[in-house]
């Protein structure tokens, strides 16, 4: 299954957007939730906590899942496959965990919205929720570098699956070579 | 129509063709990296941190207070 190429440069353009996009909005998320924990100006905490929620909301969510769906899209779409090289199965053991996490951390951030809109927080408040929210706001932003790291680079080396699509395209089979024409389009 | 030396260099094109080769050292390095981070995630979750504080612990107090409107100088 393969694309044409305006297509595939395409979808590759979108994912490349939503994805850088994505990690910027988790460096703003960072930003917001360090100056929520260490910040001594009360309404910079409370504000810093109502625009994490809203940024999360609005922005992180939607390039998360639109960067995970590109991401897809652009593998299994071209050659390069969603389990041939180990570059991309990196990429996918690294994204589909953050998406989960992403998803389960919209109550805890909104929760702590809601504590923020409500309450005047001291900085003893909440406190092991801040820290976790400055802990996997980092490890989610060192995910997204390194997964940018294995985009650019591409390190070389294929998986098993890999070798074996390889060596069925470099050497078909007669009634291989019948299946993949009648496949591909 | 981009040139052959063009279209390798850029991401998201065809890749080269190469032979079935052993594991490479970065993903057994990348692995090892990738399951010691799951097991300091698991660890922290499992000891009472992460997710749970939603569960149980200083969220409830503060859930009930927001309910109320109290402000807390």
């Amino acid at each position: 299954m393969t694309m044409a190429l305006d297509l595939r440069k395409f979808a590759l353009t979108v994912h490349v957007i939503v994805s850088v996009g994505w990690a910027g909005a988790v460096a703003a998320f960072l930003t917001l939730a360090v100056a929520g924990l260490v910040s001594p100006d009360i309404q910079l905490v409370r504000a810093s906590y109502l625009a994490m929620d809203l940024t999360y909301r609005i922005v992180v969510i939607p390039l998360g899942l639109a960067s995970l769906g590109t991401g897809l899209v652009s593998s299994l779409a071209t050659e390069w496959g969603l389990l041939r090289h180990y570059w991309v199965l990196a990429k996918l053991v690294l994204s589909i965990p953050a998406a989960i996490l992403m998803l389960v951390h919209v109550q805890p951030v909104g929760h702590m919205a809601g504590a923020a809109a409500a309450t005047m927080l001291s900085s003893d408040d909440l406190s092991g929720l801040r820290i976790q929210l400055v802990l996997y706001a980092g490890a989610a932003l060192l995910v997204l570098l390194v997964a940018t790291a294995l985009s650019t680079y591409k390190p070389r080396g294929r998986t098993r699956h890999g070798a074996r699509k390889l060596e069925q395209r470099n050497h078909p089979t007669p009634s291989a070579s019948q299946t993949a024409g009648a496949t591909r389009w | 129509m981009p040139s052959r030396h063009e279209s390798a260099s850029n991401a998201g094109t065809y890749p080269r063709s190469a032979s079935a080769a052993p594991m490479p050292g970065w993903v057994k390095i990348f692995g090892v990296i990738y399951l010691i981070a799951v097991a300091i995630f698991a660890a922290m979750h499992f000891a009472g941190g992460g997710i749970g504080y939603l569960d149980h612990g200083d969220m409830q107090g503060h859930a009930a207070a927001a309910e109320h409107g109290q402000h807390r100088p």
